[in-house]
């Protein structure tokens, strides 16, 4: 499976889905010359064509691709990609608990916790890094948007 | 033209709009000068604090984190070897050495000097064709401008290196994203039965999401590779010889005169930007010179026709955007988000409606080089001591600020879920080798191309009338042109590289 191939795939399952959607656009009205569906549904079948030709594509390239090694090795998926899995899962706890714990104390975990991902906490010096960079940006940010734009924070 | 320029310098030469353009050209700088932080995430970052701004404002803020950005790339490419941005890749060549040979000073002077000209004959460039081009483009109808569109967005797909049919599919997938929510004719699309998705997503966390995730999530992996790299503290203490500098660049005025106008016309094509322009007239100006084989040694030579051409982009990247309403690269599709933000549509129409505005960016631009000479010249050791900032700081504080520039928007969180949804699909489709910039492009453009397709058609139901018209024949088949000869180059570069030729090259379109 290269990427081409499960990228080809993966435009197809999108055009099917967003095709059985464009059913529950209204029907084209007297005064309009084509329905609202009418111009979407062109751009899923122009994806879909190029969609068709990128899989053909993907056979004729032989080159083993380097994804194919990393579904074999697990391992080394995981050291090359935990940190950025770690880093997506925080943003969307951040995302979530913004609401209900307000800006500060959310950012500055927000902060606090993902730094802690990119550098560790082992050294003495880098936690304190963190904590410094982590209150001064979050105390800030939220001053500036607050008072100098007006732009009220959560 | 005279009068609104006078009135365009009063708005622009007040206190607080000084103010925010220096902020931005030493934001710029300080984007352009750490690796991986690029121009376009200093102007993604920036953008929510526009929301509260006047136009005339905003822009100059943006406006000078544009010139400011193209010039800061250098201070790293000179200091570390390790260019800032993709557009001074060609400035390490020589830069490198010649700061290696003991004389950094000479090299950051000649390469911000070189930016100054560069941003002040682009300018020219820009006060002469914008106009121009505008006028001439007040004759297109619906069918040209949908012509246009379609060119624009081949193109760019065409010159994503290897991976055309996948630039298309992210085009098309881009103009896809712009019909969720309701049409022209108010009917709901796409809404899956959510409230939020009626109204359409945002442009704005749209854009960040692809963008930033993809980016910086990037750096973080090439950080968890590099690490074993440990770079060196340079030497900080930098002294600028400014009579030598004087005397290079005097001793290299058709150079630089040729670099500018290369980086002028490469910044008015869609698709391209400073990270082209500096590759070509770099080898302009090495096939130009009398003794090219001093190139890439550290010659000042090589350094001018680098920093002067990706600083002459900023004032040819604006032509297509104001005179067309067309966005040729990431940077200006957000320039012209922040015009569409504040309810004026980028297009011919805006040099007779909003000419104060146009005179604004003219003054912006030259205000901005002035200020970034300036600035550069007695700040660039803090410059070259903040480009060494580590992406772990890095990378959390961005995303922090692109949650908060979403969210500022419309004072909702959804628009933060969005940025996140659109996060993950840039990143995954990152991963997948999709380039990322026709997408963005097609979120931009999604609107207005539909809305021209279906006015031609309203005027005229005959789907004929697009290829009769010359004008509109002609940009459709500059748009074939352009993906058959991609096609074309495709093959060859897999006869000889053996196929699957994409690799780091995708990255090196985004400036």
């Amino acid at each position: 499976m290269t990427k081409d191939r499960s990228l080809a795939l993966a435009v197809g399952i999108f055009i099917v889905i967003m095709y059985v959607e464009s059913m529950q656009i209204a029907e084209k009205s007297s005064w309009q010359v084509y329905g609202s569906a009418f111009y979407p549904r062109i751009l899923l079948a122009i994806m879909g064509a190029l969609a068709v030709l990128l899989f053909i594509n993907s056979f004729r390239n032989k080159k083993p691709s380097t994804s194919e090694k990393n579904i074999k090795d697990l391992k080394s998926f995981w050291t090359e990609y935990n940190k950025i899995i770690f880093l997506f899962i925080a943003f969307f706890v951040y995302v979530f608990i913004l609401p209900i714990a307000g800006f500060i104390i959310a950012t500055a975990l927000y902060l606090f916790i993902s730094q802690a991902i990119l550098m560790g906490v082992k050294r003495k010096k880098k936690l304190l890094l963190n904590v410094s960079v982590t209150v001064i940006t979050t105390m800030s940010v939220f001053v500036i948007f607050n008072y100098g734009l007006n732009v009220w924070l959560p | 033209m005279g009068e609104f320029f006078i009135q365009a310098l009063g708005e622009v030469l007040n206190l607080w709009t000084l103010v925010l353009i220096t902020i931005g050209v030493i934001f710029g700088i300080v984007g352009g000068c750490i690796p991986g932080f690029t121009i376009t995430m200093a102007i993604l970052v920036a953008f929510p604090f526009t929301f509260a701004m006047d136009p005339i404002n905003g822009l100059s803020l943006m406006v000078g984190i544009f010139v400011g950005g193209y010039s800061g790339g250098l201070i790293s490419g000179v200091m570390l070897g390790i260019p800032g941005t993709p557009s001074s890749i060609t400035t390490v060549y020589d830069g490198y050495p010649m700061a290696q040979k003991g004389e950094p000073g000479r090299a950051l002077g000649v390469g911000v000097l070189a930016s100054f000209i560069g941003t002040i004959i682009s300018v020219g460039v820009l006060v002469i064709f914008g106009p121009l081009i505008a006028k001439f483009s007040l004759n297109f109808r619906p069918w040209e401008i949908t012509a246009m569109i379609v060119f624009t967005l081949t193109l760019v797909a065409s010159l994503s290196n290897g991976a055309m049919i996948k630039g298309l599919i992210a085009a098309g997938f881009g103009l896809f994203i712009a019909t969720i929510g309701l049409d022209r004719s108010g009917n709901l699309r796409f809404d899956f039965g959510i409230n939020e998705f009626s109204a359409g997503f945002e442009m704005l966390p749209v854009m960040i999401g692809i963008f930033a995730f993809a980016q910086l999530m990037d750096n973080v992996q090439k950080l968890n590779k590099e690490k074993e790299k440990n770079t060196k503290e340079p030497d900080m203490n930098v002294h600028i010889p400014y009579r030598q500098i004087g005397k290079d660049l005097w001793s290299q005025k058709m150079n630089t005169f040729r670099s500018a106008m290369i980086g002028s016309i490469i910044g008015a094509l869609p698709g391209t930007g400073g990270s082209v322009a500096n590759f070509v007239s770099y080898d302009q100006s090495k096939k130009f010179s009398k003794h090219p084989e001093k190139y890439g040694k550290g010659i000042p030579d090589g350094i001018i026709a680098s920093e002067t051409a990706n600083n002459a982009v900023a004032g040819g990247a604006f032509i297509p955007t104001l005179a067309l309403g067309i966005p040729g690269d990431l940077v200006m599709a957000i320039m012209m988000g922040v015009l569409i933000l504040h309810g004026i549509t980028p297009g011919p129409l805006m040099f007779s409606e909003h000419p104060v505005l146009i005179g604004a960016i003219y003054v912006g631009l030259l205000v901005s080089a002035v200020i970034m000479l300036a600035a550069q010249f007695l700040l660039i050791r803090v410059f070259a001591k903040i480009s060494l900032v580590p992406q772990a700081i890095l990378v959390p504080i961005v995303l922090m600020l692109c949650a908060v520039g979403a969210f500022a928007l419309n004072n909702t969180v959804f628009d933060i879920w969005v940025l996140f949804g659109f996060g993950l699909i840039g990143y995954f489709l990152s991963k997948a080798k999709v380039p990322l910039t026709p997408l963005i492009l097609g979120v931009v453009l999604g609107h207005n191309l539909e809305n021209q397709i279906f006015r031609a058609l309203e005027l005229d139901s005959s789907w004929l009338t697009f290829f009769t018209r010359p004008l509109s024949l002609l940009f459709f088949v500059f748009a074939l042109l352009s993906i058959i000869v991609s096609i074309k180059q495709n093959k060859r570069a897999a006869q000889t590289e053996g196929g699957g030729i994409v690799g780091d090259e995708t990255d090196q379109k985004i400036s």
